[in-house]
């Protein structure tokens, strides 16, 4: 308990003083959302149509950037070594490290997509379903965005989204569908977005462990 | 039942082997050629030439006797991926990653096989070359995941860590890979298609289902040859340093 | 036979790429598998 307090103390410490791993992706947020009326068109009507699933494209591709990152730094500088090596409970680590990033890149991703009821003209009744899938949406993303990152430990990182993205594209379905419908679907899709994040935490976070130790045999 | 259990572990070990694996498929090598080309040949002749033609599509439904066996193979070489990716992970078999190397590009060629003659497929019977279709997303998205493993693999120096990652990310990919399909399905009927039906399960009569059925047991054979051979290839590129591999091929001469 | 073809660009040209991947994956690992064997008789002799 001592570990895991001090250990989320520790991530939560490099997030506040690294503030630039939270504000790139928010930056990179607003370019994408931006290009997408200068790319497509400005009328409204039209623009609020394709609004759910350019969010969630544009909320993948940022996440995307910021979670492959998640095991890079601590791999560098070799505290990932001195984890493995001093036998910490590498679930507590994997599991930590994701929540906190989370936390920090995809929490005010969430919170600013409720500005695209003006910049896209989001229908202001589906904000709610929007920010529902986006919760459970992101989470998952970040465990597979973990585990391509985990892979693809000192590689290059086009390599990790080549991993994630396919992944992902169950969440990005299921997702942006249930921020087009109307709220009668809306139980039904946070229903197996949930039981899919059921599914995946467990598997991923495995797999993720298995990912990082591949690396010190 | 001792006796059969036994000789199923020493098959086991033996299949663990390099030079036991590189002696016996170079043996099984020639016969199995000849006869995947032999069936090969008998299905699509059959199919292309002495089958009769389809009511509504005319001559060219004979596309069937590639397009079908080339998806299907496609799918049951990704399921083998994972099947040896467990199988490496859990009991270490170093042949089980090999088959991975070996065998991802070959379902990735057959793959876009799948692919391309799917399009080239539909330009006549629906009008355009793409449909986004659960099945065609779902083959789409099944040539990624190829490409991520091949991909994947040649980041690595290390043969081993290669093989490892390969193995974790097959296994992964063969979990999550039936929740894409059912997703992409959802995704479809709430898109609601066109009235376009791939296939109709009650057009094929038996004088068109026997030349495709020999066509993909033919598929199947032949993916066990070049599979064969891509694994020896990649067992020489590893062990080209070795006594045993190096007397193989002055044996060979 | 080539009435068939013919009429059926479409036909032929899945039966070229059939032809044309079956025969990659054939030749491909010979051509690679023969590289190595040639590099050793090479070492071997030298």
């Amino acid at each position: 308990m001592i570990f895991l307090k001090s250990f989320f103390s520790r991530e939560v410490l490099i997030y506040s003083k690294k503030s630039s791993n939270v504000i790139s992706p928010v930056i990179f947020f607003l370019i994408c959302i931006a290009f997408f009326p200068l790319a497509i068109s400005n009328d409204p009507k039209e623009l609020s149509r394709l609004a759910p699933g350019l969010i969630w494209i544009c909320i993948l591709l940022a996440g995307m950037l910021s979670i492959q990152t998640i095991f890079k730094e601590d791999y560098d500088d070799g505290s990932l070594d001195l984890f493995y090596v001093r036998r910490f409970s590498m679930l507590q680590v994997v599991l930590i490290k994701i929540f906190v990033n989370w936390i920090f890149t995809a929490l005010p991703l969430i919170l600013l997509s409720c500005s695209m009821v003006f910049l896209l003209y989001f229908p202001l009744e589906k904000l709610l379903n929007l920010i529902g899938s986006l919760f459970i949406g992101t989470l998952i993303i970040s465990f597979f965005g973990a585990l391509a990152g985990a892979l693809s430990l000192g590689r290059n990182s086009i390599l990790a989204s080549a991993i994630m993205l396919p992944l992902s594209l169950p969440v990005l379905i299921l997702g942006s569908s249930a921020s087009t419908y109307s709220s009668e679907n809306i139980t039904f899709f946070i229903l197996l977005l949930l039981a899919l994040l059921f599914f995946s935490v467990p598997i991923i976070s495995i797999a993720c462990i298995g990912a990082i130790r591949l690396h010190y045999e | 039942m001792n006796k059969i259990l036994g000789s199923i572990t020493l098959f086991y070990h033996k299949l663990g082997s390099y030079p036991w694996f590189y002696s016996i498929s170079s043996k099984l090598l020639p016969i199995s050629t000849f006869l995947a080309f032999m069936i090969f040949l008998l299905g699509i002749v059959w199919g292309i030439f002495y089958s009769p033609s389809d009511v509504t599509q005319g001559e060219i439904y004979r596309i069937i006797y590639m397009h079908v066996p080339a998806a299907s193979v496609a799918q049951s070489i990704y399921f083998s991926l994972a099947i040896a990716g467990f199988v490496y992970l859990v009991w270490k078999m170093k042949m089980a990653g090999l088959f991975i190397k070996a065998m991802a590009p070959i379902g990735a060629s057959f793959t876009i096989l799948a692919l391309v003659s799917g399009a080239i497929w539909g330009q006549p019977t629906w009008g355009t070359w793409w449909v986004w279709d659960a099945r065609l997303t779902s083959t789409l998205v099944l040539l990624l995941f190829y490409l991520a493993i091949i991909g994947l693999y040649s980041s690595f120096d290390n043969k081993k860590t290669a093989d490892q990652a390969v193995s974790i990310l097959a296994m992964v990919g063969a979990v999550n890979l039936p929740i894409i399909k059912k997703s992409v399905d959802w995704w479809n009927t709430l898109h609601q298609p066109s009235s376009i039906r791939i296939f109709e399960e009650s057009t094929i009569s038996s004088e068109m289902l026997y030349p495709l059925l020999i066509c993909i047991l033919s598929f199947y054979l032949m993916v066990f040859v070049f599979g064969l051979m891509a694994m020896r290839t990649e067992i020489a590129k590893r062990e080209m340093t070795k006594d045993w591999f190096k007397k193989m091929v002055k044996k060979n001469d | 036979m080539i009435e068939l073809f013919s009429e059926n660009f479409h036909l032929l040209s899945v039966c070229f790429l059939t032809i044309i991947i079956l025969l990659f994956n054939y030749i491909w690992p010979l051509i690679k598998l023969n590289k190595i064997k040639k590099n050793l008789k090479k070492i071997e002799t030298t």
